[in-house]
């Protein structure tokens, strides 16, 4: 065991943009308690935490080993802790007009929204099993808190309630996991974790209980498909906008600790089984979540049944693990996190009723009505369905790309084809803003500034990336290179 | 098939535990030996009357979870109490951090008018 020595200056350097979101949090708290005449500058406020943070996570924390091997900053942990700060920024934006129009406008949304962030980057960056811990339970709490925001509804409540009891359930089997793999290994952090497994020492059954039940535990923050049963019901009855932070922002994070997790396992002995493992998973998630999305006819849930599919296509490189997995998945994450995001960041502008169904339907005609969100609500699905020219087209071409290059061509075949399915599901929104007749009066509606932008950062991103991927994919190449 | 031994095992005694515990709890308890441990046990007093009867301020929750909150902090200020010299400066720093985001909360609750009971 390294002993924990005082932090130092460069640890705490390492920490300065969780350090910013977190003093921003608690200074929304006061200022939304002292002066209520200034909440409203909660949007600002966080806006300016989260942007700081973002050019202090790319400049100022030096890669490296920090807080004596607790956390590692490498230059993919720095990517996709931007595409965390990026989901952040566009939620904040869009709540604005939310949090009015429904007049539950309070800092307690924010500051909860930016400790929940904290929680997020600290994730990426833990490579010690408690740190993973303590951070996931920092963001799993602030999550359940938001997901119930709109608490006089009672469809929130139920909503929050379920990923609560839920969530707390699984916190449990990430314990149980951790101390299984403490009692086996005797050692919780994952470089010597990864020491002793490459050392050829025989893995134990109970090790692989604890990597196996920690795998479940970040499956289920993920929403892949054994765990996947909270997603549409905590979707449907959670703030629209901060839907498009949840979506997105938790999953990125685990998916970095799933990767660290399959690290360890699949390069051993038992590593085919650990292969097989991950692509019925996938499998799983790809075909339960797109056909069970072709049935929906509330946008909110099909978004998340939708979301369950990503994520099985996001497991397909790791089925064949190695360092070039990094590279479809980080691409996959950037823009599952634009369009995804954008998707809800619209979906709460254009539907007035919190708590009840947004039906398909209801859009009919509005692509018209609306024509600058309509525009952007059609790019988005777009590109969540994998239709160039857009960056979820890259997304996949990589992903199914890999598959190949690894002698996955089954799971590829498996991954275009359900992939076709979402192709329906998508377009049909598009048919239905654009090809039939209007259904509903705009009535209610707040659509602010702040939400225009946060929908037109989304779609720009998303359009401009996919057609000239060139920098993008230099850019992160450069930062996985350096990462290894 | 063998080295998965331990794992049965640990499912075998977990299962037991329970039954165990549940039957050990019918087998040694009383039965019927009065009203009073029919009782809600609150504090080891004769309930005076139901607690369906009263309505409780939902003040009563929010005083708890203060209390909770602040009894933990206790918990941490002890042992650095006790250890304050070999802490040293560092840790008089990481404790005043800690006490001040502390604060933060317990300001913010009273603003919010948590305290007032009336």
């Amino acid at each position: 065991m390294t002993p924990l020595t005082h932090p130092t200056g460069s640890d705490l350097m390492q920490l300065a943009p969780e350090l910013i979101l977190t003093g921003a949090g608690v200074l929304i708290l006061l200022v939304d308690a002292f002066l209520p005449g200034l909440k409203r500058l909660a949007t600002p406020l966080a806006l300016a935490a989260i942007a700081l943070a973002a050019v202090l996570a790319w400049f100022g924390v030096p890669v490296g080993v920090s807080f004596g091997g607790l956390l590692e900053s490498t230059g993919i942990t720095a990517i996709l802790g931007l595409a965390i700060l990026l989901a952040a920024f566009l939620c904040v934006l869009a709540s604005h007009g939310y949090l009015r129009r429904e007049e539950i406008f309070g800092g307690e949304y924010h500051a909860l929204l930016l400790w929940c962030t904290v929680g997020l980057l600290l994730m990426t960056r833990a490579t010690e099993l408690l740190t993973i811990f303590l951070s996931l339970e920092l963001l799993s709490v602030c999550l359940y808190s938001l997901a119930g925001y709109h608490r006089r509804l009672t469809v929130a409540t139920e909503g929050a309630l379920k990923y609560f009891l839920m969530g707390a359930f699984v916190s449990a089997f990430a314990l149980l996991g951790i101390v299984f793999v403490f009692g086996q290994a005797g050692t919780t952090r994952v470089a010597e974790l990864t020491a002793m497994l490459e050392s050829g020492v025989e893995i134990d059954p109970l090790l692989t209980l604890g990597i196996l039940a920690l795998v479940a535990a970040f499956g289920f923050k993920m929403s892949l498909v054994p765990f996947h049963a909270w997603s549409p019901d905590t979707y449907q009855g959670a703030p629209t906008p901060f839907v498009a932070f949840l979506s997105v922002a938790p999953k990125v994070a685990s998916a970095v600790v799933l990767i660290r997790l399959l690290s360890l396992v699949l390069p051993g002995p038992t590593g085919a089984r650990w292969s097989a493992l991950v692509a019925l998973l996938a499998v799983l998630a790809m075909v339960v979540g797109n056909l069970l999305a072709l049935v929906q006819q509330d946008i909110k849930r099909m978004l998340a049944y939708s979301g369950i599919a990503h994520m099985g296509y996001l497991l397909i490189p790791l089925v064949a693990l190695d360092e070039s997995s990094w590279w479809p998945v980080v691409v996959y994450l950037l823009a599952y996190t634009l369009m995804n995001a954008g998707a809800f960041v619209i979906i709460a502008l254009l539907y007035a009723r919190a708590g009840e169904q947004h039906l398909i339907s209801e859009l009919s005609g509005w692509g018209y009505r609306f024509p600058l969100l309509g525009i952007c609500l059609t790019i988005c699905m777009l590109s969540l369905g994998g239709i160039p020219p857009t960056l979820g087209f890259l997304g996949k071409y990589l992903v199914f790309t890999h598959a190949i290059e690894h002698d996955l061509l089954w799971l590829a075949v498996v991954g275009v084809g359900t992939a076709l399915i979402g192709v329906f599901y998508y377009l049909r929104v598009v048919y239905t803003l654009y090809m039939k007749a209007e259904v509903r009066a705009p009535e209610g509606l707040l659509i602010d500034s702040w939400g225009r932008v946060a929908a037109v950062i989304a779609t720009v991103g998303v359009l401009i990336l996919g057609m000239w991927p060139g920098r993008l994919l230099d850019w992160i190449g450069r930062a996985i290179a350096s990462s290894f | 098939m063998e080295s998965y031994l331990p794992i049965l095992v640990f499912v075998v005694v977990a299962i037991l535990f329970v039954a165990a515990a549940l039957i050990a709890a019918r087998l040694f308890r009383r039965i019927g030996s009065g009203s009073l441990d029919r009782q809600p046990y609150e504090c080891g007093n004769e309930p005076e009357s139901f607690a369906h009867d009263h309505q409780f301020s939902i003040r009563y929750y929010l005083i708890a979870v203060l209390f909770v909150v602040f009894d933990v902090e206790t918990i941490f200020l002890f042992p650095w109490a006790v250890m304050f010299d070999r802490l040293a400066l560092f840790g008089f720093i990481e404790m005043m951090v800690f006490l001040a985001i502390l604060v933060v909360g317990y300001i913010y609750v009273w603003n919010r008018g948590a305290l007032n009971w009336a």
